[in-house]
């Protein structure tokens, strides 16, 4: 997804470096459009894991395409993935930080916690319709065991799961968006198998 | 834990990753709808971004920080008062400086030495 950056001038054309900004500016744009379209959906399933909450899943994800946007545009088009990542993990964390302190201060005063209070699933009561029924209650049952068990796990095991088992980031990556040490993003990644694999036991999925 | 070995995890991994592929063709419409709307709101911004507003707050920082080093260096009165300013703040920081001040004889003494005085 990498294009050249530089803007070149069309010879004997006045204004043409002007022409040439804007038409860089709609490639780039389109080469964006392209990368947050494969990885939104991923990124909202991420939030969803984290949150439990559609909305506020979607304010995440929304914030960080924004500082992609903003501040990441220019750079190479194999460097947005990880970036993205970065953004969207690190704004993930704030919101774990901001919620535990809201939950304290809801405990205090004997309010309901925000998770208590979560919407729905849509992934629970979506249905796919190629498959046969019984085939589809399985996988749907397999996907929830699965939302279940990675919600029960901390956040950093869930992150270093999820960025290095779904998103196929390298070590060294995955702990550029986990702002953390590549050691502590194998231990993390090795409780997180570990866990999962006890919680979802033998028959899975 | 037999069951668990470390060479099963490629196999488990591999299920992780497809049933959490799954889960990403089943977010429903509504939501993919407003994910939609957010990813083009956010490159509407780049569409409208001009290159010149990128320096413009920059610049502007940099011009307030100056003119304020500008005023506070040609202030004639800034070396007169300075330096009494941060022996006031130290003269009541100081422990001495409490203990006087709940010291209620000491505030007859210097109400009767002001109306004598």
């Amino acid at each position: 997804m990498a294009f050249d950056s530089k803007v070149q001038p069309i010879p004997d054309r006045p204004g043409s470096v002007c022409l040439d900004r804007k038409v860089h500016t709609l490639n780039r744009t389109q080469a964006l459009d392209r990368f947050l379209a494969t990885v939104e959906r991923r990124a909202l399933r991420m939030a969803q894991v984290a949150t439990g909450n559609n909305d506020e899943a979607l304010d995440l994800v929304q914030d960080a395409m924004f500082k992609l946007v903003q501040r990441y545009a220019d750079r190479d088009g194999s460097e947005w993935g990880p970036l993205f990542h970065c953004i969207l993990q690190s704004r993930i964390r704030d919101w774990y930080r901001r919620t535990r302190v809201r939950n304290r201060w809801r405990d205090w005063f004997g309010k309901p916690r925000d998770d208590e209070s979560a919407a729905e699933d849509p992934l629970e009561t979506a249905v796919d319709p190629l498959a046969t029924p019984d085939e589809e209650l399985k996988r749907k049952r397999a996907c929830a065991a699965l939302d279940a068990a990675l919600r029960t796990l901390p956040l950093r095991q869930q992150q270093a799961f999820l960025l290095r088992a779904w998103e196929e980031l390298d070590v060294a990556q995955t702990a550029a968006a986990m702002k953390c040490s590549e050691g502590s993003v194998k231990t993390h990644f090795f409780r997180a198998v570990r866990a999962l694999r006890k919680q979802l036991g033998e028959h899975w999925p | 834990m037999n069951d668990m070995r470390f060479s099963d995890d490629d196999v488990f991994l591999a299920q992780a990753k497809r049933a959490l592929d799954d889960t990403v063709q089943r977010v429903d419409a509504r939501l993919a709808g407003r994910l939609q709307r957010a990813r083009r709101q956010a490159l509407a911004n780049l569409m409208s971004r001009r290159p010149w507003k990128r320096w413009a707050g920059a610049v502007a920082m940099t011009s307030v920080g100056l003119l304020m080093v500008l005023f506070l260096a040609n202030r004639p009165d800034i070396d007169n008062h300075g330096q009494p300013i941060l022996e006031d703040v130290e003269l009541m920081a100081s422990p001495e400086n409490v203990e006087l001040s709940e010291d209620l004889e000491f505030y007859d003494w210097l109400a009767d030495s002001t109306t004598n005085g």
